[in-house]
């Protein structure tokens, strides 16, 4: 290898008591596509705004393209650029001012002409040839923004781009379009690019090396090449992981249906659709964002007011608000943790309990004793350690606040469970012990299970069976063992075969 | 093991826990200082001074506590609780004639009321919570002064046993209330489900709406406290004065919200508990005795508040962002 582009040794970081780096090295080939995989709370991120000088670290030092860099104190763009996890883009502003923002070139005085140019040039080699550049940031889909976001870092001719998470709220379709600007980029202009990414198969897709970072320290670097997925998850997790793919289970015959939705429908969202499910089985919607799959989802749940008729267990349940669906035994899990899934500012049995209130209380009286032991109970069926009870859930990390989240609607124990996104930037360990549960509880109580992903790996994962969408229609309702990635892909990324296949108008 | 046990960790360490931090640190504060005025301040130990520090922190606080459940809930602040409480004193005075508990009666029924609209414009309609309660706040002290006719009310007969009795010497009658109203308003926050359902509603808002809590009902229920804590504040000191008029509770909001905040309650809502409402109350109330005892004029007291509450506002930024 020749002499790395960037170099980092010794990062050490600790907040409070926690130590979120104990000495981490990282040394970047140029022209190289790295990947950057760990658990949750593993130091990733840490690292990253380290790099980026956004953090200053309490010991070590970091070289990039043969300089000393003072850290603590932001890095010249043209060194080194992050995208971040949560979209910076600023909706009201053109798609040129955001390309511009914070450029260090542009002089006291902001005048677009000079840069229209350049920053024409930058979004045709992103493959953003057809958006103008005066179009409001705000008009764009995800994906594009994203693009926008990756557009902003080469403008400023950044020899390393950092993205972290880049495709945690993509599609798989808008995947692949980002996906291709990287390689690109790395072959036409040498650019290295370091990847934060939950999902284990674009680190395989994309990346020539991976470093695997474990409670803030160094596990390995490879080659992607020489890894397998086993390997590499062994890496991040510390053993081996001990669930493995779920085997899906079978559908039942002759058993009568626990959801039953007839002419469902909510016009310019999704066409009317026919959907019988069993007790017991955990199906996936699958579609791009605007496949109205997700919309359908929260139709179930009375967040949209759909037409048709919906019933449970044979009795008609239409829920036209959240708390009726509560009411008739349908509980539903937001994609947003943070702002709408739990109460990150509340004890973590305070959440547990947070929807069953009046289950552990007597007169308008809480009762301790019944909350101590129904959310003791929830935390040792979703893996949360019970001694963490009292502490806020903005102390766990993102996977065991997912299980909060989750644990809160379970506890309701409704007929139907809901969940969107079910772990959206949850790490591998985990995921399989949401999955795991989520079985569980679909074995044991016949609790059936809807849930909509992005995640292709997910879907295959954990589905019984797979429905997918495609502008607003399903396309396909198929049990698992007769899906695989490509059909997926396929249907939602191009819709039905001929006009004449099972989709609905 | 109390129900209370699951929303803060126990122990000493809770005690100085990032959340309980500044609560803890004006307790400490507040018995200090007191502590310390008793034994180097002539006179301040005295029946007569303790009893008007008991009184000024009793309206202020008792209003407070009201407010607090606003504040708790995730609704900023109510800036209606002066105009409340003027419209209360004239109501007060005027009843006064059927007795201390009828007329006390009258005026609380006018604070649950007004409470009860605000809360219903806030949390049916949703309209903006600062503004509504601005609007409300004119709307009640021009109905106050169309009532009254901008005089001031006279109470006929003596002083009452609200307005100036003792339980002991150095104990008003007024305080036992204000206590009576802490206890009752801590225990109802802590340990009952719809305590819980009005400080998760603070924390997060959306998610209380989503996990299907009573969210209007709680955002309503506030504004009545809140109108109720104001109206009683603005009889007790018609009660003291022996008369009501517009100019009662002038500064009533501004001193509510200092104490609340001074206390350690959260201005974004779901943190803070009643009791430390009442030692910000306390805090505030000792503080300005001293200065007071001192000789020290109108206007430093007033920079001496103004003072304090942006010390609390920005040690709670900062304990906000070092949790992050």
């Amino acid at each position: 290898m020749s002499a790395p582009i960037l170099s980092a040794r010794g990062l050490k970081k600790s907040y409070g008591g926690v130590r979120a780096l104990r000495g981490m090295d990282i040394d970047l080939a140029e022209g190289e596509i790295h990947g950057l995989c760990g658990e949750n709370g593993a130091g990733k991120s840490t690292l990253v705004k380290i790099l980026g000088g956004l953090v200053e670290p309490d010991e070590g030092e970091l070289g990039i393209g043969g300089m000393q860099v003072e850290l603590g104190t932001p890095v010249d763009p043209a060194l080194l650029s992050i995208v971040h996890q949560e979209l910076s883009i600023i909706p009201h502003l053109s798609v040129l001012d955001n390309v511009m923002l914070g450029a260090r070139d542009v002089g006291r005085i902001y005048r677009r002409g000079p840069f229209r140019a350049h920053v024409r040039q930058v979004l045709d080699s992103v493959g953003l040839e057809h958006v103008s550049l005066d179009v409001q940031a705000e008009t764009l889909p995800l994906a594009e923004r994203q693009l926008i976001e990756i557009a902003r870092g080469i403008a400023r001719g950044a020899r390393v781009l950092l993205l972290d998470e880049p495709t945690a709220t993509l599609s798989d379709g808008e995947i692949e379009k980002v996906f291709a600007v990287m390689r690109r980029l790395k072959a036409e202009q040498g650019t290295t690019i370091v990847i934060i990414s939950h999902r284990l198969n674009e680190i395989f897709a994309l990346t020539d090396r991976v470093t695997v970072l474990r409670s803030g320290q160094h596990v390995m670097t490879a080659n992607t090449a020489e890894l397998t997925n086993a390997r590499l998850v062994e890496a991040m997790i510390g053993h081996e992981l001990q669930t493995g793919e779920i085997a899906p289970s079978q559908a039942r015959e002759g058993v009568a249906p626990r959801l039953s939705l007839t002419g469902w429908s909510l016009p310019g969202r999704f066409a009317s659709l026919e959907l019988d499910v069993q007790p017991g089985q955990i199906v996936s919607l699958v579609g791009q964002l605007g496949s109205g799959a997700d919309t359908l989802l929260e139709s179930l749940a009375g967040l949209h007011p759909a037409r048709g008729a919906l019933s449970l267990d044979g009795k008609a349940a239409t829920p036209r608000g959240i708390a009726e669906a509560y009411a008739a035994g349908i509980a539903y899990v937001s994609e947003d943790r943070a702002k709408r899934g739990v109460f990150l500012e509340a004890a973590i049995g305070t959440n547990l309990v947070s929807q069953i209130l009046d289950r552990v209380s007597r007169n308008g009286w809480m009762v301790s004793s019944d909350v101590r032991e129904r959310a003791t109970q929830l935390a040792q069926n979703f893996a949360i350690d019970p001694a963490r009870l009292p502490h806020d859930v903005s102390t766990l990390s993102g996977g065991n606040q997912q299980k909060v989240s989750l644990g809160k609607a379970a506890a309701l124990g409704p007929r139907l469970l809901l969940l969107n996104e079910p772990t959206r930037g949850v790490d591998i360990g985990a995921r399989a012990e949401i999955y795991a549960q989520l079985r569980r509880l679909a074995e044991a109580d016949g609790l059936t299970i809807l849930f909509y992903s992005t995640d292709l790996e997910e879907v295959l994962d954990a589905s019984d069976r797979i429905v997918t969408f495609y502008r607003g229609a399903m396309v396909r309702d198929a049990l698992r063992p007769q899906m695989d990635a490509d059909a997926i892909l396929h249907d939602i990324l191009h819709g039905p075969d001929t006009p004449n296949t099972e989709a609905a108008a | 093991m109390s129900a209370a046990t699951l929303s803060r960790t126990s122990g000493f360490g809770g005690l100085f826990a990032p959340a309980r931090v500044q609560a803890t640190v004006i307790q400490i504060a507040t018995v200090v200082m007191f502590l310390a005025a008793c034994a180097f301040i002539e006179n301040f130990a005295s029946a007569s001074n303790i009893s008007s520090i008991l009184y000024a922190a009793s309206t202020v606080g008792i209003a407070a506590v009201g407010l607090a459940s606003v504040t708790i809930s995730g609704n900023l602040f109510a800036l209606s609780l002066g105009s409340t409480a003027a419209f209360a004193s004239i109501v007060y005075i005027a009843a006064s004639g059927w007795g201390v508990l009828p007329a006390l009666a009258a005026s609380v029924a006018l604070g649950l009321v007004f409470g009860l609209l605000q809360g219903l414009v806030v949390g049916w309609l949703r309209c903006n919570a600062i503004i509504s309660t601005i609007a409300a706040g004119s709307l009640i002290a021009g109905l106050a002064t169309w009532v009254s006719d901008g005089r001031t009310v006279l109470a006929e007969g003596g002083p009452s046993w609200l307005g100036s009795g003792t339980l002991i010497p150095g104990v008003p009658w007024q305080a036992v209330l204000f206590l009576l109203i802490v206890i009752v308003g801590e225990v109802l926050m802590q340990r009952t489900r719809a305590g819980w359902e009005l400080r998760l509603r603070g924390t997060n808002p959306d998610a209380a709406e989503l996990a299907g809590l009573r969210v209007t009902r709680m955002v309503v229920l506030s504004y009545v406290l809140a109108g109720a804590g104001a109206a009683i504040a603005g009889a007790l000191i018609a009660a003291q004065s022996g008369t009501g008029n517009l100019r009662v509770g002038a500064d009533l909001d501004f001193s509510a919200i200092a104490a609340m905040l001074v206390g350690g309650v959260a201005i974004g809502g779901g943190r803070g508990r009643i009791i430390d409402v009442a030692s910000g109350t306390l805090f505030l109330a000792v503080l300005t005795n001293i200065l007071l005892v001192n000789n020290f004029a109108y206007e430093v007291q007033l920079m001496v508040k103004g003072l304090a509450v942006l010390v609390a506002v920005t040690a709670g930024a900062l304990l906000a962002r070092k949790k992050r």
